[in-house]
């Protein structure tokens, strides 16, 4: 049997039955217009439960717009009580997908919901590249776990506080520390590589010292960046990323910083640079002459044999 | 016995080779199955043993890189994969071949090798087993040594070294190694061994063994290879070191290597899954020279150095090197560059002659 349209009116609908409800934000400002503008214009899936209810399928936005707005009766799509409900999910899926951009929390619910009706090589085939997904091994257990993972961390997954990836390693992340995560970044509002840079940091340095991730992030040199009113998003962002580099790397960060301060304390002219060797690996330093004519090179080729002379090369370069 | 391989998969044109003989008979109860080839497959299991026919060349030289300097030792290839599972080793990058594999015609491997040996008469040739595999985990079953130590006394020009983890060493008994044979352990502090080499032998085991080899008469090697900077680094590999010169007499002890763990960025992912509770990638790791992720240099110096120190304590003569280090390093850690000594590969080969009496004529 098919589906019909109908006219239902807003109290026959089941608003607590989620079975079909995929996460979702508030309609967007298209959305809102066009509902103010034109009412509902595609009508809403409902489906005829064999217990008599009446469930949304696809509409959510729509129905809860016309609820708020009083609205009495609309107009559905009316499917059947024998009417297979993993028939109605992966149709629903069907039209999602022609749709707008899914964002990260609904892809995940998608995936979710498609579980229980597919098989994990259907949903790896067919679906996952529609999501723009890679079809990796174990690409599904993840998005499952960030299905299931608390509003928050969806709610900033939806809204792209927090990118596709690091949502799906923070889905793994205990309570807390999960938590303090979202928080930070939130707050930081940086781009997806700087997140997962900043998640990976932290969940490097507490397996390394046996600490819980919230003790990264509760440090105090963190905490203080983060309440300091004086600096604005972008420079917490770096000065983040720069504790947690010297968390992460104590003896290469202070190799670099007394190579800043020896090239200080030897007063090179400003258009004489010596550049390490990538994380001092090896032993082929750069030298880098900015100069404007054949006279001033010579000048400056004097002053350098002067310098390597006198030991003052050798003590920059000194392991 | 640990490690004992109960299923046994032939390859067809192995399966009436020496090897798959040695095999029915050192594993009677395992169960055989004869296949047309052995495809590639991603499942791991640690008690299956696969025969196939290698088509390749079987003496390889090191891979070593043009970055850092190597030791011109050259990997006589005739297996790959371990079960010993350990969470640092490369071998987990083999995804499509993840069981032990032996190569069942080595008819063809002892062919190319006197070929390859016979070439070269005035070079000597330092031929190692221990690269793709561990070179003792299946000679009870296989006695592949059996043939090899033999093969290696007749040669003028060659030493062989047999790399291990175990303490599989009865086969070596009796054997007319002539002194071309040295028997090497990997060997590592104790809580690094406990955490990270979880189905090898123990430290004690493995120089318990390399006592008996020596009062056999054979040569000995060691690997500190991957040390792992950990916190209590110093009295690990202290404790080691004293465990290993109260075992056996070092003027027994051609060469100990040094090498820090280093590792290809692919491997990282792979230990984070397959050995989620292991902390060995964790520390202060730069991209080195060759790509691989190696410690920051200061880390590795530190830690050649204060072993270089230890072991001098104990024989100022032992030939101790670096494995894949650069001359910056070399300089630090022991004043002087290989290329002031004519090269790694001639300082080696020198140990040969001098602990071994072996040069080529
Ligand atoms: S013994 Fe060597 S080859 Fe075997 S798993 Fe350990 S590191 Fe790998």
């Amino acid at each position: 049997m098919n589906s019909i349209h109908e006219d239902l009116t807003i109290n026959d609908l089941d608003w607590q039955d989620r079975t079909f409800a995929l996460f979702a934000l508030e309609p967007s400002a298209e959305l809102r217009t066009s509902l103010q503008r034109h009412g509902i214009l595609s009508p809403p899936w409902i489906w005829q439960k064999p217990n008599g209810s009446r469930v949304i399928v696809d509409g959510f936005k729509r129905l809860f717009w016309a609820r708020r707005e009083g609205l009495k009766t609309f107009e559905c799509l009316i499917f059947p009580q024998d009417y297979d409900p993993a028939r109605l999910m992966i149709e629903r899926a069907a039209v999602k997908l022609s749709g707008a951009p899914l964002n990260t929390a609904e892809k995940s619910q998608l995936i979710a919901r498609l579980t229980d009706h597919l098989s994990q090589q259907e949903l790896l085939r067919l679906y996952l590249p529609r999501l723009g997904i890679p079809a990796k091994p174990g690409a599904i257990g993840k998005w499952v776990r960030l299905a299931a993972s608390p509003q928050e961390l969806l709610t900033a997954a939806a809204c792209d506080d927090i990118c596709e990836r690091a949502a799906l390693q923070l889905a793994d992340w205990e309570g807390e520390s999960q938590k303090s995560m979202v928080a930070l970044l939130k707050q930081l509002r940086c781009s997806s590589s700087i997140q997962c840079e900043i998640l990976d940091r932290v969940k490097e340095i507490a397996l390394r010292d046996s600490i819980r991730k919230e003790q990264v992030l509760t440090d105090p040199a963190i905490t203080d960046i983060i309440l300091d009113e004086t600096v604005n998003h972008r420079e917490k962002t770096q000065l983040v990323r720069a504790r947690l580099y010297r968390r992460r790397y104590p003896r290469v960060a202070a190799r670099e910083e007394r190579f800043v301060r020896d090239m200080n304390a030897a007063g090179l002219p400003s258009n004489v640079k010596i550049l390490p060797p990538p994380s001092f690996e090896g032993a082929t330093w750069q030298l880098q002459l900015y100069f404007q004519n054949p006279q001033q090179l010579m000048e400056m080729l004097q002053d350098l044999k002067h310098s390597v002379r006198t030991g003052q090369f050798a003590a920059l370069i000194r392991p | 016995m640990r490690n004992k391989p109960s299923k046994i998969l032939v390859e067809e044109a192995c399966r009436t080779s020496r090897l798959v003989e040695k095999l029915r008979r050192n594993l009677p109860a395992a169960q055989f199955e004869v296949v047309e080839t052995i495809s590639d497959s991603p499942l791991r299991d640690p008690r299956r043993l696969e025969v196939v026919q290698f088509r390749g060349r079987f003496l390889k030289s090191c891979p070593g890189t043009r970055h850092y300097f190597c030791c011109g030792y050259q990997i006589l290839h005739f297996g790959v994969q371990c079960s010993l599972n350990c969470t640092y080793c490369i071998l987990q990058a083999y995804l499509n071949h993840p069981n032990l594999r032996i190569f069942g015609n080595q008819e063809d491997l002892f062919r190319e090798l006197r070929q390859e040996l016979a070439t070269h008469r005035e070079r000597l040739y330092r031929i190692g087993t221990g690269e793709f595999t561990d070179s003792l985990l299946v000679d009870p079953w296989t006695e592949f040594s059996r043939d090899l130590v033999p093969f290696f006394a007749k040669q003028p020009n060659a030493v062989l070294e047999l790399k291990t983890k175990t303490d599989f060493i009865d086969n070596l008994r009796d054997l007319d190694h002539r002194g071309h044979t040295l028997a090497a352990w990997s060997l590592n502090a104790a809580p690094i061994r406990r955490r990270e080499e979880t189905a090898a032998t123990t430290i004690k085991q493995r120089l318990a063994a390399a006592k008996k080899v020596a009062q056999w008469g054979y040569k000995l090697a060691f690997h500190f290879d991957p040390m792992i900077e950990y916190p209590g680094w110093r009295e690990g590999y202290r404790e080691v070191l004293d465990r290993l010169f109260s075992s056996v007499d070092t003027s027994r002890i051609v060469w100990i290597s040094l090498g820090a763990f280093r590792f290809m960025p692919e491997l990282k992912p792979i230990i984070q899954r397959r050995h989620p509770g292991s902390t060995v990638i964790y520390g202060e790791f730069i991209r080195g020279l060759d790509g691989k992720l190696r410690y920051f240099r200061d880390i590795r110096v530190e830690l050649y150095a204060w072993m270089v120190d230890r072991i001098r304590e104990v024989d100022a003569h032992i030939c101790v090197y670096l494995c894949m280090e650069g001359e910056d390093i070399w300089q630090q850690v022991f004043g002087f560059s290989p290329q002031e000594r004519g090269g790694l590969p001639a300082m080696l080969d020198k140990a040969v002659e001098t602990r071994m009496g072996i040069a080529p004529r």
